[in-house]
């Protein structure tokens, strides 16, 4: 019985450690990504730059 | 000094053949040979030559060391960009370009007008300079070698011809033609400028470091805020806000004690871009209005500005209606599409929210995708994907945000 109780208590964790893995999926700002845009792509409004 | 060549020259001014000038002197092969520089007179054969020319030597020498003087101050006043200084110089040396490309002086002389023409920006000047330059750099001297390459190395950067320009960048660490001390800061901004251009914020920040340094040391004071405004708009690109806005601050301060209106706007529309980046939308607002206050509706960036000012107040709430009303009397006068779809999503906003939604979904994002207004469209897919997903559309939701995730920037 005390081993059964064990087996679905280590269930649930592993249940709960997958379902935040899902809940992590949400929409959510990516911050691992970089900016490293080029050509003709305007990734975000260009800056005001000092005069070369 | 090639004297020999000063020689040649006021014989030219005075219409005099060799067989002339040298009767009674010495004779034309010993002239002859006296104006190519292979032979230095003596003293005496000079003061008879310039003589019968009515030329005094000692004079003819200060005369030299003037304008030996004038091209160095001319250069420094490039690299401490006084501008005014340099264009009233230019003139002069002009005067006396015959002078100047008669005597030793030429390379220096050629060499400097190139660095000119780049300040002001003239792209044909600068083709020519580069092409009288490739014929006389056969007898550049270890200085001249140096300074020719950051030229050549300003040059490549400014026509946007970046493997060239990287590639006499990497040599410029040779020990052919190492930058000379006068042009090292300007190298290490030149470096930055490239990589900023390029978005390399990374490496932009690193020469920038070096760049501001450098002109520190060189109390390079104007130069010095070029560098710290693109070193500012790195660390705000590379989220570093705390350390953007310490320089923003800073340079808000000196721009204008330093009366530099243009860098002074540079400043607020950038600080202001980065406020919004943080959410401190209230504070680019503020910042916006004072740009805007201080521009004319002619001048290319006052839309950008009334846009931006249009997509703040809407974040925070404020009052937008006169901002739109002048926007629309600028969609007027301009047949922009881009314009045109601002203007109809910030009236849309004022009424329905499914419009609204509606018309940036048929409109409004395909078009800035299209278009390469990347940024904005992945604000726009990100509002359409919470949107769907507020609505239940699961499957358009997740459409959107693998939109945003794919154009992989980070957003705040």
């Amino acid at each position: 019985m005390k081993r059964k109780w064990y087996v679905a208590f280590l269930a649930v964790l592993f249940l709960a450690f997958v379902g935040a893995g899902n809940a992590s999926a949400a929409i959510q700002v990516n911050d691992e990504m970089s900016t490293f845009a080029k050509g003709n792509e305007n990734l975000h409004p260009p800056d005001v730059m000092p005069p070369q | 000094m090639n004297v020999g060549s000063i020689v040649k020259y006021y014989r030219m001014k005075n219409n005099l053949t060799q067989a002339e000038l040298c009767e009674g002197i010495c004779s034309i092969s010993h002239l002859s040979k006296i104006e190519s520089n292979k032979y230095v007179p003596h003293e005496e054969t000079l003061d008879e030559l310039f003589a019968r020319m009515n030329v005094e030597w000692n004079q003819e020498l200060d005369v030299y060391h003037t304008y030996r003087e004038k091209l160095e101050k001319f250069i420094t006043y490039s690299v401490y960009y006084d501008l005014k200084s340099m264009e009233v110089l230019y003139e002069e040396l002009e005067q006396k370009k015959d002078y100047l490309q008669s005597t030793d002086l030429v390379n220096r002389y050629e060499l400097y007008k190139l660095r000119f023409y780049l300040i002001q920006q003239d792209r044909q000047k600068a083709t020519q300079q580069m092409q009288i330059l490739s014929r006389l750099d056969q007898t550049f001297d270890e200085y001249e070698r140096g300074a020719a390459k950051v030229f050549y190395f300003i040059y490549y950067v400014f026509v946007q011809e970046e493997a060239k320009a990287r590639e006499i960048a990497g040599r410029l660490e040779d020990r052919n033609g190492r930058v000379p001390q006068l042009f090292e800061g300007e190298f290490y901004y030149q470096n930055a400028w490239l990589m900023q251009r390029n978005t390399e914020y990374g490496q932009s920040s690193y020469f920038a470091e070096l760049a501001i340094n450098q002109f520190q040391k060189d109390c390079n004071y104007l130069r010095l805020m070029h560098a710290q405004m693109l070193q500012a708009v790195n660390f705000a690109n590379r989220d570093l806000f705390l350390q953007a806005e310490e320089l923003f601050k800073t340079l808000l301060r000196n721009a204008r004690l330093m009366d530099e209106a243009s860098l002074y706007e540079g400043v607020l529309y950038n600080y202001s871009m980065l406020q919004n980046r943080r959410g401190h939308h209230n504070s680019a607002y503020m910042l916006l209005k004072e740009l805007k206050s201080l521009m004319t509706p002619e001048e290319p960036l006052y839309t950008s500005v009334l846009i931006h000012m249009l997509q703040t107040a809407s974040e925070e709430g404020l009052e937008m209606d006169h901002l739109l009303e002048e926007l629309e009397v600028l969609a007027r006068g301009k047949d922009d599409p881009y314009i045109a779809i601002q203007l109809t999503y910030f009236r849309k906003k004022k009424f329905s929210q499914h419009d609204l939604f509606d018309y940036c979904e048929q409109i409004a994002f395909p078009f800035l995708k299209e278009h390469g207004y990347i940024g904005e469209a992945r604000r726009f897919a990100w509002r359409l994907a919470n949107y769907h997903r507020s609505i239940g559309n699961f499957e358009k939701a997740d459409a959107y945000a693998i939109y945003f995730y794919e154009k992989g920037e980070k957003m705040t």
